[in-house]
C-alpha cells in the first residue's frame, strides 16, 4: 500500500513538475510552499515521505520540462536563463527540437552523475565544507574575471556584467519584491531577446524533428565539466546552477551545443545534491530541499535514498515527457505568427510579475529588459549578464 | 545520440528506480505490531522502525510544534513524540504510528514519523 501511495505521489508530481516546466513563471518553489502551507492538513491524509515525494518528483520533472519554455518562447527562469541564447539560435536554424534533446541528454545524465557522486560526498562534503566556503568569493572573482577577459570587447563586457551587477545587488538585497529573480531574469534573458526579435521582425522557420549532432567525446567532455561545477555550488549558500555554468564555462571553451547539455546536467545534478546537503551537512541549498527539511526534521539515510530513488523513477520518465512536449511545441512554432506571440508572452509574463512579485517587479523587468538589450546590441555574450548574481554573491561572502 | 537508445536509457533508469523504490519501502515499511508485542519485546526492536496502532489520549502540545500523546490499546499504552509537522491529534482517536522504539534511562516511547488515521 506504502509503495502504491509512493508511486502515485511521484506521478501526481510529474504532472505538477509538467505544468510548472511548460508554464512561464511558475516556479516549483511556489507550489511547494502552497503545498507547506497546507500540509498539517495533507499530513492528516498522508505521511511526511509521500509529500517528500511529491516534491522530489515535481523538481526532477520540471528541471527538464522548463528548457521548452526557455529555448521556443524566450521564457527563462534562474536555472535556464543562459540556455536561451543558443536555445534561440538553434530555434533560428529549426533546431528547436534538437536543443531541448540535448538539455534533456544532459539531464539524463546528470541524473546518473549525481548518484554516483551521492555516496562520495555523502562523507567528504562534511569534511571539506568549511574549506569550499572560504575559498568560493576567490573562485567567482577569478571566474567573473575569466568571463571579462574572454570576450574581444572587454570594457563593454565590465559595463554589461557590473550593471547587471548594481540591478542584481538592490533586487536581491533590498527585499523590495517577492521571488526577485522571476523579474529578473525575465527581464534580462527572456523579454529583452523576444523585444529584439518584435523589432528585428525575427521569423520562426520550420522546424525539424532531428537531432543535433554531438560528437561522444565533447558529450563526456561536457558532462566532466558539469561532475566538477555542480557539487561546488550545490552546498553552498546562494550559489546555483547559473554559477555552476559560468564555472564550468570557465573551465574552457564549449561549444553551443554542448553548452546545452551541460546546462541541463547541471540543472539537475544541483537539484538532486540539494537534498543531498541537506542529508549531509544539514543545510538545504534549494527551494525543494527546505520545505522536504522542513516536512522531514531527522532527513536521514533511507529519506535520502528514497528521493534518489525517486529522482531514476521519475528522471527516465520525464525524458521521454520532455522529447513528447518538444516535438509538439516544435511542430507548432513555425505555424503561429512570432511577433505576435512574443507580444503575447511579454504581455502574460509581465501579468505573472505582477501577481507575482508586485508592482515594483515592472520597474525591474523593464530595467532587466533595457540592459538585455544593451548587452546585445553592445555584441557582448549573454553569460556576462550573470553579473546580476555574481556580484551580490561575492558582495554577501565579504559584507 | 541515437533517439531509441535514449529512450532505452530513460526506460532503464526509471526501472531501476522502481525496483530501488521497491526495495527501500520494503525496509520503510515494518509490520504492524500491537502496543503489548514492542513493550514485551522493547529490548529487541529498540532502535528500530516499528508500527503500531491504538487510541490516542493525554495530548500535550508544545510551543515549539512538538506533540507527545498516549497511545493505548487494551490495557498497554506507550508514549509517541512527534517532531515534526504531524496532523492534528485528536483525543480518544484512533491512530496508527510508525517510527522509531527509543529507549532512555528505562523510558521507553516512539519518536514518530507519520501519524495517520486508524480504522481498526
Amino acid at each position: 500500500m506504502f509503495f502504491i501511495e509512493i508511486l502515485l505521489a511521484s506521478l501526481i508530481g510529474v504532472f505538477f513538475g509538467v505544468i510548472c516546466g511548460l508554464t512561464p513563471g511558475i516556479h516549483i518553489n511556489l507550489v511547494s510552499i502552497i503545498l507547506f502551507s497546507i500540509s498539517s492538513f495533507l499530513l492528516g491524509i498522508t505521511s511526511p515521505i509521500i509529500l517528500m515525494v511529491f516534491i522530489v518528483s515535481m523538481s526532477i520533472s520540471q528541471c527538464f520540462l522548463d528548457f521548452i519554455p526557455s529555448i521556443f518562447l524566450g521564457a527563462p527562469d534562474e536555472n535556464t536563463a543562459l540556455s536561451i541564447l543558443p536555445g534561440h539560435k538553434l530555434l533560428l536554424e529549426g533546431k528547436g527540437y534538437g536543443a531541448i534533446k540535448l538539455t534533456a541528454i544532459g539531464g539524463l545524465f546528470g541524473l546518473l552523475i549525481a548518484i554516483a557522486l551521492t555516496p562520495f560526498l555523502i562523507f567528504v562534503v562534511p569534511i571539506i565544507y568549511p574549506s569550499i566556503t572560504k575559498i568560493m568569493p576567490l573562485l567567482l572573482i577569478l571566474i567573473s574575471l575569466s568571463l571579462i577577459m574572454s570576450e574581444e570587447k572587454i570594457f563593454p563586457a565590465i559595463f554589461i556584467f557590473i550593471i547587471s551587477g548594481i540591478l542584481g545587488f538592490i533586487v536581491l538585497n533590498f527585499g523590495i519584491v517577492n521571488e526577485p529573480l522571476l523579474p529578473l531574469f525575465t527581464g534580462l534573458f527572456g523579454t529583452s531577446l523576444l523585444t529584439i526579435s518584435i523589432f528585428e521582425k525575427v521569423k520562426i522557420p520550420e522546424q525539424k524533428i532531428v537531432s543535433i549532432d554531438v560528437s561522444k567525446k565533447e558529450i563526456v567532455k561536457t558532462l566532466i565539466k558539469s561532475l566538477f561545477s555542480s557539487p561546488l555550488v550545490s552546498f553552498l549558500p546562494g550559489v546555483g546552477s547559473s554559477q555552476a555554468a559560468v564555472i564550468a564555462n570557465a573551465f574552457g571553451k564549449i561549444s553551443e551545443k554542448a553548452f546545452l547539455i551541460l546546462l541541463g546536467a547541471i540543472n539537475i545534478i544541483v537539484m538532486i545534491l540539494g537534498f543531498v546537503a541537506l542529508f549531509s551537512i544539514n543545510k538545504p541549498r534549494t527551494g525543494s530541499a527546505v520545505i522536504v527539511g522542513k516536512l522531514i526534521s531527522e532527513f536521514g539515510l533511507i529519506p535520502l535514498l528514497i528521493c534518489l530513488a525517486v529522482a531514476l523513477l521519475v528522471g527516465g520518465i520525464s525524458f521521454v515527457i520532455c522529447l513528447f512536449f518538444a516535438r509538439n511545441f516544435a511542430k507548432l512554432i513555425s505555424r503561429i505568427n512570432y511577433q505576435k506571440l512574443c507580444l503575447s508572452i511579454i504581455l502574460i509574463v509581465t501579468i505573472i510579475c505582477l501577481i507575482v512579485s508586485g508592482l515594483l517587479s515592472i520597474i525591474i523587468l523593464i530595467t532587466g529588459t533595457s540592459i538585455g538589450i544593451l548587452c546585445s546590441k553592445l555584441g557582448v555574450k549573454k553569460i556576462n549578464l550573470m553579473g546580476c548574481l555574481l556580484i551580490p554573491v561575492i558582495l554577501y561572502y565579504f559584507i | 545520440m541515437n533517439t531509441r537508445i535514449l529512450l532505452k536509457l530513460s526506460f532503464i533508469i526509471s526501472l531501476l528506480g522502481l525496483f530501488s523504490l521497491i526495495f527501500l519501502v520494503d525496509a520503510l515499511e515494518p509490520d504492524l505490531k500491537s502496543i503489548g508485542e514492542i513493550l514485551n519485546n522493547s529490548k529487541e526492536y529498540s532502535g528500530k522502525e516499528i508500527e503500531t496502532f491504538g487510541i490516542a489520549s493525554e495530548i500535550k502540545n508544545f510551543s515549539s510544534g512538538d506533540i507527545y500523546f498516549k497511545l493505548n490499546w487494551k490495557n498497554d499504552s506507550i508514549e509517541v513524540r512527534g517532531s515534526f509537522i504531524i496532523p492534528e491529534i485528536n483525543q480518544n482517536s484512533s491512530y496508527e504510528v510508525t517510527g522509531i522504539l527509543q529507549e532512555y534511562k528505562g523510558y521507553t516511547y516512539i519518536e514518530a514519523r507519520k501519524i495517520k488515521r486508524f480504522v481498526p
